[in-house]
Order: C-alpha cells, then sequence, then structure tokens
C-alpha cells in the first residue's frame, strides 16, 4: 500500500465501484465548513483509491477532496493506492469506519450500504455477521429478500423513509403496496401529515378498493369527494383525517352502513350526557357497552330512569340485532 | 400405476424448501413424535367440531391461493409418513382410551387427504384399517379425483370421503392445479357407487361476481351427482386466514383478487369477511342445500361464532361437546356408525382443548 501522486483524470469518482452515490441519501451537506477548511490548510490527508485489474483507480474515500482539488485546477492529487489484491470485506469496513454517521443515520441508509455490499458480491454471511448484527438487524433467512424489497422501492418514497427515519418493519410493510400508489402518496406529502402507519393504512385500504372496484389510481382522483378534498383549503392535519375516512369508508361499505345505522339509532335516543353505548365497530361481537360518567350523585336518578326506559331498551334489543 | 413424481428417501439434512418448490418432490418420512391430535383451529368465541386431525402428509401438490401452508411450513418439502402402520398403532392407542366415544380423525390438516394416493397408496392403507375399528372413522379429505385405490376395498362404512368444494370460477382462478369440479363429481359419483360415506365441505366460500348463482349451482350439481342420503356431513365456512398470510398471497399470487375484500379481524387472529357478508353467504348456501338434502342432514360452520349460527341455522350447540355428540347421534342414527348410540353427558364433559 503506497502513497502517491496520481492524476486526477484517471480516478474514477461517481463511477468508482465504491461509490456511494446511489445507495446513500445525505444529511443536510455542510460544504462550507470542509471549503473553509480545505482554504485554510489544503488538503492534508490522501485520497483512498482502489486499483483494478485494468490500472483504473476507484474512489474509495475523499470524494469532497477530490473535487476541492478539480476546483483549484489541480492535475494530480496525493492518494493511498489499495492494491487489486484488497479482500473487498476489507473495502467494506473501510468505508463503513469512514461513513458510519451517514449509514447510521436512517434505517434506509443501512439498508441500502447492505444492499451495496450485496451488489459486490461480498459473502452473505460476512455481512450478517459484520454488518446486519452491528446495524441492529435480525439475520435471518430472508433479510436479504427484505433487504431488495425495500431497495426496489420507488427512490423518492426511499428518500421519505430517510426523512421520516423509518424503521425496517415499516419499510417492510410499504414495500407490499403498488409503485403506482407509493409514488401518489408521495406527491400529497405537503398536503398531508403522513406517518408510516397513516401511510400504510391508506396505501392498505386504497390498494384493495382499486382492485375490487377495477379501477386505478386516476379514477380515484376524478371521484367528487376526493377531488373536493384536495381543492379544500383544510388544514394537512383535517385533511389526511378526512382521506383516512373517505378511503375506509369506500374499503368498508357494508360495515360502514351498518355502524351509521347503528350510530343513527343511538344518536336518535338523545342520551344524556355521561351515558354511553359503544359497540364493536368491526360488528364481530354481539356486545354493546353502556357506560355511565357521573360527577354529581343528583343526577344518578335521572341517568338510571334513562337507561331502564322502554325506549332504551328496545333501541338496544335492535342494536343487538344488527350485530 | 406409473407416476410423474418420484419417492424419496428423507434424508435429516435435506436442504429447507421453499412452499413452491417443495411441491414438485416427495419425501417419505417415518413418523415421529404425536402425529394424531386435535384440530389446531381451536378458539373459545368460536364453535369447534372438534374433529381430530392424523398428520400423515405435510404440504400438498396443488397450489390454492388460500391455503395457510404457504405460511405455516417452515420446511416446504412435500412429506408422507411411510409406515402408516405406525400411525394406526397410535390411532388404537388413544382411541381405545374414550372407547364410548367417536372419533372422527382427519388426514388432511397438513396436505390433501388423496392426492399423492397414486404414489404412497396411504390412504388405502388406513381404510383397511379404520374398517375394524367400532369407534373411530376416517375421514379423507380432497381436491383430486384419485380415488381408484378406493374403490375395490372392504370399508365396512368406517370411511368418508370428503369433498372440498367450489364454484367453477373459484376452482379456476384461485385453486391451482385441483382436479376441475366436473373431475371431482365425477370421482364422488365413482366412491358413492362404492358405498362409502360421502362428506361435502363447502368451505371457504368465496366472495367473488356470481357468487349466488355460482354456489347454487354448484349444490345442484353435487345432488345431481350422488344421493343425499348418504352424505354423512355438510361443513360450510367462509374465507378466513392470518394477517401475515395476505403478503403471502399477494405475492405468490399477484392477480388473485382474495386480499381485496372486505374483511375484518376476529378474536383468533384471523381475518374474515364482515360479519354481515358472512351471514348472507351462509344464508344463501343453507337454503340451496335445504332444496336436496333430508331434514335429519348434518349440516354445520366450520369455525362460526355462535350468533352467526342462531342467524343462519336459528339455533346453536350449547356447547363444543354438544356438537360433537350431534357428530355422534346422527352419524350412529343415519348409519350406526359407532360402538353404541351416545350419550350426551359423556361429549360435554370431555375437556375443551387449551
Amino acid at each position: 500500500m503506497s502513497v502517491q501522486n496520481i492524476n486526477i483524470k484517471d480516478i474514477l469518482a461517481d463511477d468508482s465501484r465504491f461509490s456511494l452515490k446511489d445507495y446513500l441519501f445525505e444529511f443536510a451537506p455542510e460544504q462550507t465548513c470542509h471549503i473553509t477548511s480545505f482554504d485554510a490548510f489544503g488538503i492534508l490527508d490522501p485520497i483512498i483509491v482502489y486499483k483494478d485489474d485494468k490500472d483504473r483507480f476507484h474512489l474509495v474515500d475523499g470524494r469532497k477532496r477530490l473535487q476541492f482539488a478539480i476546483l483549484n485546477k489541480e492535475r494530480t492529487i496525493r492518494a493511498t493506492v489499495l492494491p487489486e489484491s484488497t479482500p473487498t470485506t476489507d473495502l467494506i469496513s473501510l468505508i463503513l469506519c469512514n461513513k458510519r454517521y451517514e449509514i447510521e443515520f436512517s434505517t434506509i441508509n443501512k439498508i441500502q450500504f447492505i444492499y451495496f455490499a450485496s451488489s459486490l458480491n461480498v459473502p452473505e454471511p460476512w455481512i450478517l455477521n459484520s454488518l446486519c448484527i452491528p446495524f441492529e438487524f435480525k439475520p435471518h433467512r430472508d433479510f436479504f429478500r427484505e433487504c431488495e424489497r425495500i431497495n426496489n422501492l420507488p427512490k423518492e418514497f426511499k428518500l421519505f423513509c430517510h426523512d421520516k427515519k423509518f424503521s425496517l418493519k415499516q419499510m417492510l410493510n410499504l414495500t407490499y403496496h403498488p409503485k403506482e400508489l407509493l409514488l401518489q402518496l408521495i406527491k400529497w406529502k405537503s398536503v398531508l401529515q403522513l406517518t408510516a402507519s397513516t401511510l400504510d393504512e391508506i396505501a392498505s385500504n386504497l390498494k384493495n378498493y382499486l382492485k375490487r372496484e377495477n379501477k386505478n389510481i386516476s379514477d380515484f382522483l376524478s371521484e367528487p369527494d376526493i377531488q373536493e378534498l384536495f381543492d379544500s383549503s383544510l388544514a394537512p392535519r383535517e385533511k389526511t383525517e378526512k382521506l383516512r375516512l373517505l378511503i375506509h369508508l369506500k374499503q368498508f361499505p357494508v360495515l360502514s352502513d351498518k355502524n351509521a345505522k347503528i350510530q343513527k339509532a343511538v344518536d336518535a335516543l338523545k342520551l344524556p350526557k355521561g351515558v354511553q353505548v359503544s359497540w364493536d365497530k368491526t360488528l364481530e361481537n354481539k356486545n354493546i357497552n353502556l357506560s355511565v360518567n357521573i360527577s354529581d350523585p343528583l343526577k344518578w336518578r335521572g341517568m338510571l330512569d334513562t337507561i331502564s326506559s322502554d325506549e332504551v331498551k328496545k333501541a338496544i334489543e335492535s342494536i343487538l340485532d344488527e350485530l | 400405476m406409473k407416476s410423474k413424481r418420484q419417492l424419496n428417501q428423507s434424508s435429516t439434512n435435506s436442504k429447507k424448501l421453499n412452499f413452491r418448490d417443495g411441491k414438485k418432490g416427495l419425501q417419505t418420512i417415518t413418523k415421529k413424535g404425536e402425529a394424531m391430535g386435535t384440530c389446531a383451529t381451536f378458539n373459545i368465541k368460536y364453535l369447534c367440531c372438534r374433529v381430530h386431525v392424523l398428520r400423515s402428509v405435510h404440504n400438498c401438490p396443488f397450489e390454492c391461493s388460500y391455503c395457510f401452508l404457504q405460511n405455516y411450513l417452515t420446511d416446504g418439502s412435500t412429506k408422507i409418513v411411510v409406515d402408516a402402520r405406525t400411525l394406526m398403532q397410535e390411532v388404537r392407542e388413544k382411541i381405545s382410551t374414550e372407547p364410548w366415544r367417536l372419533f372422527r380423525i382427519g388426514t388432511w390438516e397438513l396436505g390433501d387427504s388423496l392426492a399423492l394416493e397414486k404414489e404412497s397408496g396411504q390412504a388405502a392403507e388406513l381404510v383397511r384399517f379404520f374398517s375394524g375399528l367400532k369407534n373411530a372413522v376416517l375421514e379423507l379429505k380432497t381436491k383430486s379425483d384419485c380415488v381408484d385405490s378406493l374403490l375395490p376395498l372392504d370399508h365396512n362404512g368406517q370411511t368418508v370421503i370428503s369433498w372440498s368444494l367450489n364454484t367453477d370460477s373459484v376452482v379456476n382462478t384461485d385453486e391451482l392445479r385441483t382436479a376441475p369440479l366436473n373431475k371431482r363429481l365425477m370421482a364422488m359419483q365413482r366412491v358413492f357407487r362404492a358405498g362409502y360415506l360421502i362428506g361435502l365441505h363447502f368451505d371457504p366460500m368465496i366472495f367473488h361476481a356470481g357468487w349466488e348463482e355460482g354456489y347454487a349451482s354448484l349444490v345442484r350439481r353435487v345432488f345431481e351427482t350422488i344421493s343425499p342420503d348418504r352424505v354423512a356431513w355438510i361443513s360450510v365456512g367462509s374465507l378466513r386466514f392470518n394477517p401475515e398470510m395476505r403478503k403471502k398471497i399477494e405475492n405468490n399470487y399477484p392477480g388473485s383478487r382474495l386480499t381485496c375484500a372486505e374483511m375484518v379481524l376476529g378474536d383468533d387472529a384471523k381475518v374474515r369477511y364482515v360479519k354481515p357478508l358472512r351471514v348472507s353467504m351462509y344464508r344463501h348456501l343453507y337454503s340451496e342445500l335445504k332444496k336436496y338434502v333430508p331434514e335429519d342432514s348434518l349440516i354445520y360452520l366450520c369455525m362460526e361464532r355462535w350468533d352467526v349460527w342462531d342467524k343462519v341455522f336459528g339455533h346453536h350447540p350449547d356447547t363444543v361437546g354438544h356438537l360433537d355428540y350431534l357428530f355422534a347421534k346422527s352419524l350412529y342414527e343415519r348409519y350406526r356408525i359407532g360402538a353404541g348410540a351416545p350419550i350426551r353427558d359423556n361429549y360435554v364433559e370431555i375437556p375443551i382443548p387449551k
């Protein structure tokens, strides 16, 4: 391993075999800090390159130093040259040491780094031991398949997962939704308040609704209630809630209809404040909960009279029949 | 009979196969541990028929998109217990502890009872064995038409051959590689003529375009094929699966529309169609069945809520034990199956599985 002055034109930077540009999302780059440091001291440390069997130099570490040298119209740069015989696992370890903060900034970056190592044909057992375990992923049989699923998500969507720091499980759940749908959800990110669970719920219900009704996303967007929602001036939070509700109604028409009927029957009773009727909204359990909240003992008798009235009894019976 | 599938002696170190690859081969294994147990789907909020299962086969050559095996088997290899005598020994020991009780024992929990019969001959061996038992009935449940080996046997009325039945539309879209409905019905007619009792399982009923006419036509075709008086039991159930299965189905069968229906999670951690939908499907099928079957036929819902029984049949058994007793009573009164007239209290006192 030697430090040499090598011609900048001979260095593969973006095309380097070890370039992470397609694999890692960066956090806010602090360019000015580096430039100031370069202005004050110049380039202190040599960059690291790997020399392949065709004598090409693949940049391993020092992208910003290389950029600075190019900006200053340098023709050569000092570089530590790793020989062709360097094991790929050593190179991956080196890159991990140098870029640990960026790689570990988000789960998607960790996944993509593993995918990057995998793309260099690093043996799977090494990845499981040297990357998965330090990254706190559970190494199991289907792990690489899961990584691939996540890596195949649309880039814009992965960036969103990076910004929101979604977990492995959250991202994996999202991989089961059609790309077209995920891209539409990302288009809504400025007008809706999207968390991982909200995304998953909306995507899941919308996917099922569209499939069942033989519709596509454009058909959905042109439905009057959806158009009206997105044309409205509601705040993102309210808009999100309304969208969730509308999609739920479309995906669960029978359930929604039954629950609406029951709610109507409960509302018609005009029960005093403090008396609550609740039921299993999935309609699975034939069961009604009647609860009483009381703060004034004088109201006790009135509440009991209401609950034991024939009207309430009849209504409860008819609700139970619905369940 | 020649077969494309080869029987291979299983090696303990054989590589674990995934669900689909495992369907291509067939390994023989020896029985390990207990093979006979109760049906694994027991849950107190749902009424269970308390059938017993004999795990004689693991995995199945068919590909039903809704099959739980795709999410259940950690080793997807297709395996069959090679020495049926060891299975029979266990059955004999277990049923002898309660000689007064009628055991219904099915071999379909982890696979199809007859799909591998050409290669293994296992079902025929079991039929012969059960023919000599007083207090047990064998149930062979299938979506195949592999009945040749069973026709000449002296079954002594102790085997019920059952078919899992669905509409042509569901068979074509979601029961891949299984025998088409007309072939299942032809096979049913052959075993019927050979004197076997028949079991009918309209399970899982699937909500699809034209389901009402589809199921009505299915019932009509069944009773154009066989007479209802030798139908031992009829089960009705609807599509249900663990939530994790949803992803498996979507992944393994991207064209399937099963998972996009209006379904909710139940207390047994399985998703099902919403109750009003289930009830309307069951009521429809039941009203079609009533056109053909006698009053004393045994029709039951598989893993359904007590109140769903009420909505469909207007009543429900008092307990799981009561339902088990109704089976024994029905089989004894109609076909004299069992060691004697069953006593209700005995069945009710059998502990519920934990």
